[in-house]
């Protein structure tokens, strides 16, 4: 990513509450990032994950149901997209998931400087911190570094939609 | 494999040294940093300089922490150029004093209780480019703590769907008396 690259990305999430207010319009944005995961622990649900594993993504799936009650309740209202990541496999799903947490981290992070209100930005904060944590976790059950850069990634709109394009079904 | 300076660029500590006036390409109409947002910072430093110190002597005696230490060392090289950037006079560093205790244990017990102060200190910025760089040091925060729960040996995921902050003046005295 060059310095320019950079720069638009971080400054991007601000423009995003252009079509609402600034505050539904961060909202909004987390609401579109947790159905992405939602959607993603409900495919894994439906496959042979294992007990602990399993449990592991129930876990997860049920603190994200949490976010977006929280979402909903400060004002935040869903958008019509919807994804698919057409999951087959136990393998298919801890290979991609490390990457989708990663990717939801940096769009939070990038985000929350658009939230208007302080509970708001609060609660915001208060998600990428779990987020966050559910990465790590994600990462090591892959054999992967828990926390591989000394700072986050900082995701606008436009790269987090380029990265998740694959993943849109409607 | 990218440089030092290079992964600054491309993750928040860039975003951090531009809100705070190190970037020399930012334009006339750069937001100013309010005395505040300038405390809060520093505070976030003297954390970050207790934290690292910490790291860097169980570095020496156990080499699992010596990425940890590395990125915290990083932490406080950002934090001080970013409230010097500011104007603001950078909290100085500490020495601490390992204690004869298990070593995992006792830096998840710092590292959860320095990310909770993190989270409160994060969330109370006016500036909506230093909140964002500093989430970018908050998040990894957090994942510094499942990488420790692994290391002390205990489950990984996080039990609850929030983060709950913690008071950062509170937190700092308790890190200090911890390894006093």
């Amino acid at each position: 990513m060059t310095r320019r690259a950079f720069l638009a990305a971080v400054a991007a999430p601000l423009v995003v509450p252009a079509t609402a207010s600034a505050e539904d319009g961060a909202l909004n944005y987390a609401l579109l990032l947790e159905r992405l995961q939602t959607t993603l622990y409900a495919e894994a649900l439906k496959l042979e994950m294992g007990f602990d594993l399993a449990g592991l993504v129930r876990t997860f799936a049920e603190q994200e149901e949490e976010h977006v009650r929280r979402l909903r309740a400060l004002g935040g209202r869903e958008g019509d997209m919807r994804f698919s990541f057409a999951l087959e496999t136990r393998d298919e799903f801890l290979r991609l998931a490390p990457t989708v947490e990663d990717t939801v981290v940096g769009a939070y992070a990038g985000a929350v400087p658009a939230a208007a209100t302080p509970a708001a930005r609060t609660l915001l904060t208060q998600i990428v911190h779990v987020e966050a944590q559910q990465a790590a976790t994600l990462r090591r059950l892959a054999d992967e570094v828990a926390a591989p850069l000394a700072f986050e990634e900082l995701l606008g709109r436009p790269v987090l939609l380029d990265r998740i394009r694959p993943f849109i079904a409607t | 494999m990218l440089g030092r300076r290079s992964l600054l660029l491309a993750a928040g500590g860039s975003a951090l040294l531009t809100a705070c006036g190190e970037d020399p390409t930012a334009g006339p109409d750069r937001p100013g940093v309010a005395r505040a947002d300038v405390e809060r910072l520093n505070l976030a430093l003297a954390l970050e300089h207790v934290e690292a110190a910490f790291y860097r002597a169980a570095a020496a005696r156990d080499p699992r922490f010596a990425d940890l230490a590395a990125q915290e060392a990083e932490h406080v090289d950002v934090l001080t150029r970013a409230v010097r950037g500011a104007g603001g006079r950078p909290a100085a560093p500490v020495t601490v004093r390992l204690p004869d205790t298990p070593l995992p244990e006792l830096a998840l017990r710092i590292e959860e209780r320095r990310a909770a102060a993190s989270l409160a200190l994060v969330a109370q910025l006016e500036n909506a480019g230093l909140l964002a760089a500093t989430l970018s040091m908050h998040a990894v925060e957090a994942r510094h703590v499942i990488a420790l729960r692994e290391l002390a040996g205990v489950a990984l995921a996080p039990a609850e769907p929030l983060g709950q902050p913690a008071d950062p003046e509170t937190a700092l005295a308790d890190l200090r008396s911890w390894l006093a």
